[in-house]
C-alpha cells in the first residue's frame, strides 16, 4: 500500500498561513514577473477566476471582486514545503517527494488503521504548518492518485480516500473519468474515448496486449496499475518538471561534515544534469539533511537557497550547497539522508533576459554543456571551474508577501496589545 | 557551585573545532574539547513546526515579553492552561496568556487590558515556548 499526500492549493494556502485575515478569502498567485495567474485557492476558483490568464487583463476584475493578489514567493513555498515533507517523513518508513506540494509515502508492512492514520496526517500538517492536505491510499501509485482525487473532490470524504478492497476499487473506478487518470492526457483521453474507453474501470479491464499494441506501454502500465499490479516503482522520476528532487538515504550514517557535503553536492550534480536536460534554469533550491527519525536525537534541517540569477551552473551552486551544509551541520548527529530540491525553475528559452542585469555568462553555459557531454560519455562526474554570477537580478514581484520564515527582517509581527479596561 | 552547560557556554568563548595536525602528536587538550553549543537545541523542540516572530507592544511585559523580542512559536505543542500563545483574533495574530479555567485569553501587563473570551472564531495558532531578547 502507498499513500499520496498533497496540499490543497499549495501556493495560495501558503499565503494565508501567516495571514489569518485572508483565510476564507479569495487568493490568487501570479507567475514570475507577475505575468499570469498560476495558482488560486478554492474561494477564488468558485468566483470563476481563470487560470493562466494574463494578470494585466484580469487586474480590474480581481480588484473589483476583492481578490487578494500575490506575486509568487518561492522562498516561502519552498520552506513550508520542506517542513511539510519533514513532518510527513515521520509518518512512514519511506517518502518520495514528487513535487513541491505532493509526496508518496510507503506503507508496505504497516499494519494500522489507514483511515485513522490519514486523519492524523491531515490534523498534524494543519496544526504544525497550517497547510490543508488530502490523503489518497491504494495498492499502486496510480491508484493512490485516483484515491487522492476522490479525497479532494468528494466533500464527505473529508480529505481521505482509501482504496483498500476490490469492491471499493470497482465502485470508484466505474465512476472515475478517464481524463483524471494519472498519465492519461487529453490526447489519450480522446483516442481511448474513440475506442469506447471512457472510465478508469474500462481502461483497467481492457485487454493489455491490445493497449500496448494500439497505444503504448505507458497506457498498458497505467491499466495494470489501476488493476492493482504495481508497475511504477516507489522511487520514480517526477513526470512534470515543476521541480527536481534528488534525495537518497546514505549507505551508512554520516557523522562528519565533509562526506555530508560531498554526497549532497553529488545529489546536486545529479539534479543539475536533469535540469539542463530539460533546458531549465534554477532560481531557488532547498537543501536538507536529516538523521533517522527512529533514532533518539532526531535532527532535520533545511535551507532555502535563492540565487541572484537563474542558473544551470553546477559549480556556482555547489559552493552554496557546501556552505549551506556547513551551516546546518550538527556534530554528533547521525545523518542518514540528504536532499536537494530545485524548486523554482525557469525555462531556458522562455526566460526573459533583463537587459540591465547580469546573468549567467554564455561561457559557463557552454562549460556546463561540455561537462554534461563528457559525463554522458565517460559516465562519471566532472567538475569544471567557472562562476558566472555576479550581481543581483531583480524580478518584478511587486505583490510578494514577506519571507515570513527565511528572513529575520521579514518575520511576522505579533501584536501584544489590546483594549484598556 | 555547579555550572550548567548554558552558563559555561555563555561565559566562555565557544570552543573551536579540533585543530588539524597533519602529523605528530594531537593536542593533549583535544579530547576535552566539546561540541559548540547550538542555541537551537535549547530553544527549538520541533524544527518543522517552529516559527519565529517579532513582538510588538506592551501587553505581555509581565510574562517577560517586550517589544522587539523574538518569539519562538511551536505550533505542534498542545496549548495548556497558563501558556503564552499566539491567537488569531479578528484576523490578526496576537500574543496572549491562555486561561483555560476562565476560557479566555489574557494580557499580562501593568496596564489592564480587557481579556478576550475563547470564542470558536478565535484560533490558537501556536504556543510561545521561549522568547529571546537582544540587550544591545
Amino acid at each position: 500500500m502507498y499513500a499520496l499526500v498533497d496540499c490543497e492549493t499549495m501556493y495560495a494556502s501558503c499565503e494565508a498561513v501567516f495571514r489569518p485575515d485572508l483565510r476564507g478569502k479569495p487568493i490568487v498567485v501570479l507567475s514570475n514577473n507577475d505575468g499570469c495567474i498560476v495558482a488560486m485557492n478554492n474561494v477564488a476558483k468558485r468566483l470563476g477566476m481563470p487560470m493562466f490568464e494574463p494578470y494585466f487583463k484580469m487586474k480590474n476584475e480581481l480588484s473589483k471582486l476583492g481578490v487578494h493578489v500575490f506575486s509568487s514567493n518561492y522562498e516561502l513555498y519552498g520552506d513550508l514545503s520542506s517542513r511539510i515533507m519533514d513532518t510527513l517523513s515521520t509518518f512512514a518508513a519511506d517518502i518520495h517527494v514528487y513535487s513541491i506540494d505532493e509526496a508518496f509515502l510507503d506503507l508496505r508492512g504497516h499494519a494500522f488503521d489507514k483511515r485513522q492514520w490519514s486523519r492524523d496526517i491531515i490534523q498534524t500538517i494543519q496544526r504544525d504548518i497550517g497547510m490543508p492536505v488530502r490523503v489518497g491510499i491504494g495498492k499502486t501509485k496510480t491508484l493512490t492518485k485516483v484515491a487522492n482525487v476522490v479525497a479532494k473532490k468528494v466533500a464527505r470524504a473529508k480529505g481521505v480516500c482509501c482504496i483498500d478492497d476490490e469492491a471499493q476499487r470497482e465502485k470508484i473506478l466505474k465512476i472515475f473519468p478517464l481524463s483524471e487518470v494519472w498519465g492519461i492526457g487529453r490526447k489519450l483521453t480522446m483516442r481511448l474515448g474513440a475506442e469506447g474507453i471512457t472510465t478508469a474501470w474500462q481502461l483497467a479491464e481492457a485487454d493489455k496486449t491490445y493497449l500496448r499494441k494500439n497505444f503504448s506501454v505507458v497506457v498498458e502500465r497505467t491499466a495494470l496499475e489501476l488493476q492493482g499490479t504495481e508497475c511504477i516503482p516507489f522511487h520514480d522520476e517526477p513526470e512534470d518538471k515543476k521541480q527536481i528532487v534528488v534525495s537518497r538515504a546514505f549507505s551508512k550514517p554520516i557523522t562528519e561534515v565533509k562526506p555530508l557535503q560531498a554526497l549532497t553536492v553529488d545529489y546536486l550534480s545529479k539534479a543539475m544534469v536533469k535540469l539542463r536536460k530539460h533546458r531549465l534554469l534554477v532560481e531557488t533550491l532547498v537543501v536538507s539533511a536529516s538523521s533517522s527519525r527512529f533514532a533518539d536525537a532526531y535532527v532535520s534541517h533545511h535551507k532555502v537557497i535563492k540565487l541572484a540569477v537563474p542558473s544551470n551552473d553546477t559549480l556556482a551552486i555547489s559552493n552554496k550547497v557546501t556552505e549551506a551544509i556547513a551551516a546546518m551541520f550538527k556534530p554528533n548527529s547521525k545523518y542518514v539522508r540528504s536532499m536537494v530540491c530545485l524548486s523554482e525553475l525557469r525555462d531556458e528559452g522562455f526566460y526573459q533576459k533583463d537587459l540591465l542585469a547580469e546573468e549567467q555568462t554564455d561561457r559557463s553555459m557552454k562549460l556546463m554543456a561540455v561537462m554534461d557531454e563528457i559525463n554522458k560519455h565517460h559516465g562519471n562526474q566532472v567538475f569544471i571551474g567557472s562562476t558566472g554570477i555576479k550581481s543581483d537580478w531583480a524580478m518584478a514581484r511587486r505583490m510578494k508577501s514577506p519571507n515570513y520564515t527565511t528572513s529575520w527582517a521579514e518575520l511576522p509581527i505579533i501584536k501584544c496589545e489590546g483594549r484598556v479596561v | 557551585m555547579e555550572l550548567s552547560p548554558l552558563a559555561i557556554g555563555a561565559l566562555r568563548p565557544l570552543p573551536v573545532a579540533p585543530s588539524r595536525i597533519p602529523a605528530g602528536f594531537p593536542s593533549p587538550a583535544e579530547q576535552y574539547q566539546h561540541d559548540t553549543l547550538d542555541l537551537n537545541e535549547l530553544v527549538v523542540r520541533h524544527p518543522a513546526a517552529t516559527f519565529y516572530a517579532w513582538a510588538e507592544g506592551d501587553s505581555m511585559e509581565l510574562a517577560g515579553i517586550f517589544a522587539g523580542d523574538l518569539l519562538v512559536i511551536d505550533k505542534s505543542e498542545e496549548p495548556r492552561h497558563g501558556d503564552v500563545v499566539i491567537a488569531a483574533i479578528n484576523g490578526e495574530l496576537a500574543c496572549k496568556r491562555l486561561n483555560l479555567n476562565a476560557q479566555q485569553l489574557e494580557s499580562n501587563s501593568h496596564v489592564s487590558y480587557k481579556p478576550m473570551p475563547c470564542t470558536p472564531d478565535v484560533g490558537i495558532e501556536g504556543v510561545v515556548i521561549s522568547s529571546v531578547r537582544m540587550h544591545r
